[in-house]
């Protein structure tokens, strides 16, 4: 389940004013929501915020229940986004969370609530990934927000900042009544420091304290005729609101500097920029220095009165704003054109028009700036040296650093030792080896490094849940047998019907793989439905294999993939099975990160009670290993490694099997299946053996000691 | 990387900063990591704010973290494994001022195991990057460190930590960061013995590599002789000091441990039959090249001559040093059971090709000689055991048996190419003596390596140093070079003859004249500089 708080961490959430909290930012951003009295909490896991979906799972029991808030994991963004209808007539404030891609699964939902309005305020938490290697960069948050109307915080990177900007999140939807985002960059997410506590906030409708009905109101049914009026609220009244309540609670954060010169920017980039300041000498640590500096912490609906007095003693003012669309610096143009501002305003002609601001970026483009366009008068000849050298040296350090060494190999992300999604690459690549190529359709899970060498299984990704619909026009058009993957939480999010359904209603030739691992793996292992349980830890009982029979799947076989050689005989029928639409494979076998973590504490329990005890794992005879590494190749296993070779007269390394090795034994039976060679063997290690096993080994073991001298 | 615990110990570092007193910030990008990718975590410690920086207290300008490393202004860089300091390296973090600490242990990537030879990232690369970046380094292997004192692998990061707090790189007292480790609370014994040896290592500086000292031949070859049955001992010392000690001094240690081997697999007449086919490449070998052909020659027939039939398998899974070395490296302790199983897929050929010729041409008859026969033995178990002893024994008619004539054949082409290419030119010489050494796999896949080696010696490099000797300037440094990069592309995995073989086509169509000539060289050398 993710990764689990300690009870002191969590108890943290209970804190009253005054007390200091330390953790991340997850921690951080949950007890802001418990301060500003939320009510309910919904959400789907994705970078960076399933840490805040695993501080509600950890918290339920301990905290939240007890103070009345209702926590729902979501089957998917949509059914979180639906959540929030709650607060369209009543006055109970809501969050959910969900990644900036999932924004468009919520999409519908959305844009509905932003044209409700809500009365109790709205905080949707987005996991804004924009430059981080977790995801694609899908989706913006901010162009998002712009054209659904919603208000859209972008906090400063410091934790204070953070906490305040949650409890400010849900005050200004509700003063506007417009739904807020909030977005979580990969960064501020996962950064750890301290907040001083406010007490908490028991929600005003809650468990504990129902209401008879829930109000209703016709007048917000986005349809029309209701729609074109809410419309015109949307677009005035809500905003212009939520503008006069930033400017009301300084939402935004002005540093006064120096000369007339300015720099406008948002959330994360105002600490790089602050940094890259300090490196070219021009400001403190704080960011105080020769110019001013408008930090946005709401970068949606911009305040056109506060961009022009921030402008109005300004020569020259640089948009600081992170990746493309440009809007901010459009609309700071616009304003300025409005107020008839002679302020010359800089932004993308100067900053790269891509990519995450880094300080490898800021620096030479705010060098550029001060240098060529602020110091570029005789007086500035001083500090244009400076700055000039300053960007320069960083930029040489690079230069320097990079060329010292050949690019090292890349470490790419790969299939857990043990995992259970592995084996079923390795034997697609058999099944390669006599029936050619098939055209892969891969989806959104962590069977999707199965497309990263050494399997290189994918030839079309679009979103979650719609693997095997990507393949729809594949499996009519071409010659090549079509096999999808999906894994279980994919599958209960949107891909049995977006994929499923839509594969058996249109009598799709296909073979999908399901992977029913039992978790939301790629994520952190939160629970899905195949779990048995949810995230309050209630049973549920749903059954994968039932429901594709029910929705008129006609092949579906449950398959154990570390015996590779009966799922390659599966396989096979499903391949050429005559069935017309989609045969179905269920791959099952729990994630081995989590059955690793049963095992470990189970085994230390029986340990302790005397209970025997087996441990399995594998081995090479690195005496016998040949050095040919084709064992590695189909297997792709990070437990089997190179060692150097014990041989005298060889050069190449052998290889070897680490302790992370789990004893799946997907190597033996690939050595077996390819004819490998006779290094591989397996070790079964029994502690607290039963008597009678510890007398049965002993008698052979006796007897080979006896007759041929050999002490096994 | 990955799984190291790299979020515990930017956990503890944090903790301890914040109970020394000081602000703090880490920000981790754990992604991926957790599927064994790169990751970094960074961490802002704010010791003082210097003269030049007052930190106002009002909310409005306190300090701002920043969220990246800055290149060439980070003040410690700690790595867990090598290969990722070296990363850290070349993304340019480091400068003059910092001060590194590193694990030097390898965790290979996948890229870097995925060729069937090579591939790995050297070391020198990394170290070339510490010696010009790093301002003070402390560099061991922490892995070998934790499990030499029954530590887990995970213990590297609280070793690290150790140094951390004994090299006192930091303004933060060792009591306080044990505090961080009780606090944060995860397996807090462990770590804090871990975190001892860190401290120990750098008030010791008890290295835990280059530890190997170099050991007088003498001594060695009493420890080998004493692995050998009792009758063949004392001829098999005289054999390694007086017949070896004809030979070239470079080339003594490497001989005694062939001879070894061969008396091992076989008797000590395979052992002087081998010592005489060295000595017919020492006679075309040369001192002023340190005796290097010849030494490489030696290395590759003995590991010719060591291949592994199913009776060697058998010989060396039944062995008594197998079981123990097993018992060591699982970790089995007193009072603890444990079964091997064995997993065997030779070719049914690889089984009766170890008769007589005559019979195995009866046998090949009736059976399909690739068929592959798959089974499991449990080789801890009597069955299993016996079954093994049987193929063991074999070993004595191994010398007429079918597989002989054809490994014999094999290594003796293998001489007379070596002889023959090192005639024309030492180092043509030495790259064929070094093609032994793809020889690689068991079955099918050894067999491709055999051709493979074949075609290398008699299509690649032959035809190519004759057309050299005719249409050439001299010398035979483009059959040299494209002889590399074939070796290279034959050993790189799937296709890699087929790659090799067009390659050298391509040469073979450039060398009728020596204006093709001279644009071959000019385009390989280009291609080699730009590989390397």
């Amino acid at each position: 389940m993710g990764r689990n708080y300690p009870d002191d961490a969590i108890y943290q959430l209970n804190y009253g004013r005054g007390q200091v909290l330390r953790g991340d930012a997850f921690l951080i951003l949950a007890k802001a929501m418990l301060q500003s009295g939320v009510g309910y909490l919904g959400g789907y896991p994705g970078a960076p915020v399933s840490g805040l979906y695993d501080v509600m799972e950890d918290a339920y029991h301990p905290v939240l229940e007890p103070l009345g808030v209702v926590v729902d994991a979501s089957a998917n963004e949509a059914s979180a986004a639906a959540m929030l209808a709650a607060s369209v007539n009543n006055p109970i404030r809501g969050a959910i969370s969900m990644k900036v891609v999932g924004t468009n699964v919520a999409a519908d939902g959305l844009a509905h609530l932003s044209a409700s309005g809500v009365k109790g305020g709205v905080v949707v938490v987005v996991g804004e990934d924009y430059g981080m290697d977790s995801t694609a960069v899908a989706e913006r948050s901010l162009p998002y927000a712009f054209k659904s109307g919603l208000v859209c915080i972008d906090p400063v990177g410091d934790p204070a900042t953070l906490a305040l900007m949650v409890e400010e999140g849900f005050n200004i939807s509700e003063y506007s009544h417009a739904p807020a985002l909030y977005m979580l960059r990969t960064r501020t997410g996962n950064l750890t420091g301290s907040l001083t506590c406010k007490d908490n906030r028991a929600p005003v409708i809650s468990p504990r304290h129902p209401v008879e009905a829930m109000a209703s109101d016709t007048n917000f049914f986005p349809l029309p005729p209701y729609a074109f009026e809410q419309e015109r609220l949307k677009f005035t009244e809500r905003l212009d609101r939520a503008r006069e309540y930033i400017l009301k609670e300084h939402l935004n954060r002005l540093v006064p500097g120096r000369k007339p010169v300015g720099i406008i920017t948002h959330g994360l980039v105002y600490n790089t920029t602050c940094r890259s300041l300090h490196l070219l000498g021009e400001a403190e640590l704080s960011g105080k220095g020769t110019c001013s500096i408008l930090a946005l912490n709401v970068v949606h609906p911009l305040v056109p009165d506060e961009i022009t007095r921030f402008l109005r003693d300004k020569e020259q003012v640089l948009v600081v704003e992170e990746g493309s669309p440009n809007l901010l610096e459009e609309q700071v143009r616009s304003i300025a054109q409005q107020g008839g501002l002679s302020t010359k305003i800089y932004g993308k002609d100067i900053l790269p028009r891509h990519g995450e601001y880094t300080p490898q970026l800021l620096v030479p483009g705010l060098g550029h700036f001060l240098a060529d366009k602020v110091y570029s008068v005789p007086e500035g000849e001083q500090a244009r040296y400076r700055v000039n050298k300053r960007s320069a040296a960083l930029a040489g350090h690079l230069k320097k650093t990079a060329s010292l060494a050949a690019p090292l190999p890349i470490r790419s992300p790969q299939f857990c030792a043990g995992c259970p999604e592995r084996p079923v690459f390795s034997m697609l690549k058999l099944a390669e080896r006599d029936r050619g190529r098939p055209y892969y359709a891969a989806d959104s899970g962590c069977y999707a490094m199965g497309s990263l060498p050494p399997f290189s299984c994918n030839d079309s990704y679009t979103g979650m849940g719609m693997g095997l619909a990507t393949a729809a026009v594949a499996s009519r058009v071409s010659q090549q047998p079509v096999v999808a993957f999906m894994g279980d939480g994919t599958f209960w999010h949107s891909g049995m019907a977006t994929s499923v359904a839509n594969a058996v209603y249109n009598r799709q030739d296909a073979v999908l793989v399901i992977f029913e691992n039992g978790y939301t793996a790629m994520t952190g292992q939160q629970e899905n439905p195949s779990t048995g349980s949810n995230l309050r830890g209630e049973e549920v009982s749903s059954d994968i294999v039932k429901t594709l029979e029910c929705m008129g799947v006609k092949y579906v076989k449950v398959v154990d993939p570390y015996d590779v050689k009966s799922s390659l005989r599966a396989y096979q029928k499903a391949a050429e099975s005559a069935e017309k639409g989609p045969r179905v494979l269920v791959a099952r076998g729990e994630c081995a990160l989590e059955k690793g973590r049963h095992r470990r504490a189970e085994g230390r329990e029986r340990l302790d009670k005397g209970k025997p005890v087996v441990r399995e794992r594998l081995g090479v005879d690195a005496a016998l290993c040949r050095e040919d590494r084709n064992c590695v190749r189909p297997n792709g296993c990070p437990a089997l490694t190179l060692a150097p070779t014990p041989s005298p007269v060889r050069e190449d390394p052998v290889t070897a099997i680490t302790d992370a090795c789990t004893g799946c034994s997907l190597c033996g039976e690939m050595s077996h299946a390819l004819a490998l060679c006779p290094a591989f063997y397996g070790v079964k290690v029994a502690a607290n053996p039963r008597p009678w096993t510890r007398l049965w080994h002993g008698l052979h073991h006796a007897l080979i000691r006896s007759l041929f001298r050999v002490e096994v | 990387m990955g799984g190291q615990g790299s979020a515990l110990l930017a956990d503890w570092l944090f903790n301890a900063a914040q109970q020394a007193g000081y602000t703090a910030q880490t920000v981790g990008l754990p992604g991926l990591s957790q599927r064994g990718g790169s990751t970094s975590y960074y961490i802002e410690v704010l010791l003082s704010t210097g003269p030049d920086l007052p930190v106002a207290r009002s909310d409005d300008d306190d300090v701002m973290f920043c969220h990246f490393p800055v290149p060439g202004e980070v003040d410690i860089i700690l790595a867990q494994e090598f290969l990722e300091l070296g990363r850290a390296l070349q993304r340019g973090f480091a400068s003059p001022s910092t001060a590194i600490i590193a694990s030097t242990h390898r965790v290979y990537s996948l890229a870097e195991k995925m060729p069937e030879s090579g591939g790995v990232a050297s070391d020198e690369d990394i170290r070339r990057l510490v010696a010009e970046l790093a301002g003070h380094f402390t560099g061991f292997d922490a892995l070998a460190l934790a499990r030499d004192n029954g530590l887990e692998e995970v213990t590297v990061n609280a070793i690290l930590l150790g140094v951390v707090s004994a090299s006192e790189v930091l303004p933060i007292g060792e009591g306080v960061y044990r505090e961080a480790i009780r606090r944060t609370g995860v397996a807090v014994d462990a770590n804090l013995s871990a975190f001892d040896l860190g401290c120990k290592y750098v008030t010791r500086k008890e290295t835990s590599e280059d530890r190997v000292t170099p050991r007088r031949r003498d001594d060695r070859i009493q420890e080998l002789s004493a692995q050998l049955p009792a009758r063949t001992r004392r001829r098999f010392i005289s054999l390694a000091t007086s017949e070896v000690a004809e030979y070239a001094p470079q080339l003594q240690d490497t001989l005694v441990e062939a001879c070894y081997l061969l008396t091992d697999y076989q008797d000590l007449s395979y052992a002087s039959n081998f010592l005489s086919a060295v000595n017919v490449v020492c006679s075309v070998d040369s001192r002023d090249r340190g005796y290097e052909l010849s030494r490489l020659f030696a290395a590759g027939l003995a590991s010719l001559m060591c291949y592994e039939d199913v009776s060697q398998v058998a010989r060396f899974k039944t062995s008594q040093r197998r079981f123990v070395g097993i018992r060591k490296n699982m970790g089995i302790q007193k009072g603890q059971l444990y079964e091997v199983t064995d997993y065997f897929s030779p070719e049914a050929d690889e089984l009766f090709s170890m008769l007589p010729p005559l019979a195995h041409r009866a046998f090949s008859a009736v059976f399909r000689g690739h068929a592959v026969l798959r089974y499991r033995s449990r080789t801890t178990q009597l069955p299993g055991f016996l079954l093994l002893l049987m193929m063991t024994g074999m070993r004595r008619w191994r010398r007429r048996s079918r597989r002989y004539g054809r490994e014999a054949d094999m290594w003796r082409s293998f001489q007379e190419a070596v002889v023959e290419f090192a005639r024309l030119d030492y180092e043509l010489g030495c790259l064929a003596a070094r093609s032994a050494q793809m020889v690689k796999g068991y079955g099918a896949i050894r067999r491709r390596h055999i051709e493979a080696v074949r075609f290398f010696l008699e299509e690649m490099l032959r035809p190519l140093a004759y057309q050299e000797m005719a249409t050439g300037t001299g010398g035979f440094l483009l059959t040299i070079l494209v002889g590399q990069q074939a070796r290279g592309l034959i050993l790189g995995g799937e296709g890699g003859l087929e790659r090799a073989k067009g390659l050298v086509a391509g040469v073979l169509r450039d060398l009728h004249n020596e204006k093709g000539y001279k644009a071959a060289l000019r385009r390989l050398s280009t291609t080699t500089a730009a590989t390397k």
